[in-house]
């Protein structure tokens, strides 16, 4: 085997293979169908997950001195490579601060003057109108019930702000969830495009009437979000397991055998999650799949009008709507 | 169905201060259910037109955006034979500070600026990109069929 793994320090322990990546060791038993060499990936459990990417943002934050939450942004918009992000922050920071969200991008509207770092705000007038619930707030209990993200200025109160991410959080996001604001661009209202930092939608979820449940969904899509938007990571498609792989710099996706096995012992194909399938390719085992699963018809009709989500492979059909849907 | 303090005061902003052109009434029996209307602007080929709209606020609002729809029949590349409307602030651009009027506004503008490059009605867009000046005139003659009267 010729991958290009690290083992100075560490002698391995099995038997049939030259992998010494930590989290491969300490399942030895490798057995079943699973041909493609352990070297070549990496298993990971849900801890594994929290730490690299703590591990990323700690790299980010060295490298850019920029806060935590910010550094997130910032991966989470360059696909979670510490490259890319290295790569634009050298070459271009005002393109890839406006690509995840940092800087406004147009002029905010019903902003106030702001000082002081993300969540705390100093008021210059007597009184300010939440612009959500429109109800008026004296100078005192604004400083105490309201809230600016950083960056734009907009302030709300923290009901609202509340109300906003629950919301958010039940339609599904969470890294990428905008400020409550609106702002001009070209000449046209928007919302407003600053994304909000971890650390500001967990304290109002915690503090301000947030519920415990929408706190720990938003975490875990957080978790989701690193492995969905990071290529070279997949869940486990085993039901119930909380397993991941990440294959390394030396994964071939074009090889022969493309199965990985995660740390419970399940083995699937790193690329179509479906069953280990050499000598046949992926795209035989999905046509294969469509040709028994269903009729003919079924299936004739699924090549004919469907087309594969590029992201996920589900295959969907537009009966409508405009590009926004 | 009980209606926050903040949709009382918007519907109360209205009717106290209404925006040129753009009227908004809430029902009696649902005041989260507007009948609005929306004269055709000058410069447009909707000149001289009524348009009526439905604005309903969903239970979530101002979190989710409302639902509106034109009632009457319109020529417009970004809006369907339904009525639907695609503007990018009624889905993906939503914000809870946006209003109804402000909502208003920016359908008020679409219908003086069509946006054919962002279509809802393909046929209409087509026929804007092909030959402009014609689908004014298609859109003039049913201004003048459906929209006055």
């Amino acid at each position: 085997m010729s991958c290009n793994v690290d083992d100075s320090d560490e002698i391995f322990d099995d038997d049939d293979d030259d992998c010494s990546m930590e989290v491969c060791t300490k399942d030895s038993h490798h057995s079943g169908p699973s041909n493609m060499p352990e070297s070549c990936y990496v298993k990971l459990t849900a801890d594994d997950i929290v730490k690299e990417q703590r591990k990323l943002i700690q790299n980010v934050v060295e490298l850019t001195k920029l806060p935590g939450h910010t550094a997130r942004q910032l991966l989470q918009e360059m696909k979670w490579s510490f490259e890319n992000v290295a790569v634009l922050y050298y070459d271009d920071q005002d393109k890839l601060f406006a690509k995840a969200g940092i800087s406004v991008n147009g002029e905010a509207i019903d902003a106030v003057a702001v000082r002081g770092s993300s969540g705390s705000f100093v008021l210059d007038q007597q009184t300010i109108t939440c612009q959500v619930c429109l109800e008026d707030f004296e100078r005192e209990e604004a400083e105490k019930g309201m809230s600016t993200a950083s960056g734009c200025g907009h302030v709300f109160c923290n009901a609202c702000w509340v109300r906003h991410i629950t919301t958010q959080v039940k339609e599904g996001q969470a890294a990428r969830i905008s400020c409550a604001g609106e702002t001009f661009v070209e000449g046209k209202r928007r919302r407003c495009n600053i994304i909000l930092d971890e650390c500001f939608v967990e304290e109002l979820l915690r503090g301000s009437g947030g519920s415990a449940e929408i706190l720990k969904k938003y975490q875990t899509r957080l978790i989701d979000s690193y492995v969905n938007n990071n290529p070279t990571i997949k869940w486990c498609p085993a039901t119930d397991c909380t397993n991941a792989i990440r294959v390394t710099d030396s994964f071939d996706p074009s090889s022969f055998d493309t199965s990985v096995e995660c740390s419970d012992g399940h083995v699937w194909c790193f690329n179509c999650l479906d069953e280990p399938h050499a000598p046949a390719e992926c795209s035989n085992v999905k046509e294969w799949r469509k040709k028994c699963q269903e009729d003919s018809a079924t299936s004739n009709w699924l090549v004919a009008y469907t087309k594969d989500c590029p992201n996920c492979k589900v295959a969907i059909n537009k009966d409508g709507g405009c590009n926004h849907m | 169905m009980a209606v926050s303090s903040r949709i009382q005061k918007e519907t109360q902003r209205m009717l106290q201060k209404p925006d040129p052109g753009i009227s908004a009434t809430p029902h009696e029996d649902n005041l989260r259910y507007f009948n609005v209307i929306i004269a055709g602007p000058q410069d447009s080929a909707y000149d001289g037109g009524v348009y009526k709209l439905e604005l309903f606020l969903p239970e979530e609002y101002p979190m989710t955006p409302p639902k509106v729809r034109f009632l009457t029949k319109i020529y417009h590349p970004n809006v369907d034979r339904l009525g639907r409307i695609c503007l990018d602030i009624l889905k993906d651009k939503w914000s809870p500070a946006l209003q109804i009027r402000t909502v208003l506004i920016s359908i008020q503008a679409l219908m003086s600026a069509p946006n054919p490059d962002d279509p809802l009605n393909n046929e209409a867009a087509e026929h804007w990109k092909r030959n402009e000046k014609e689908a004014l005139d298609m859109a003039k003659s049913w201004n003048r069929q459906y929209a006055m009267n």
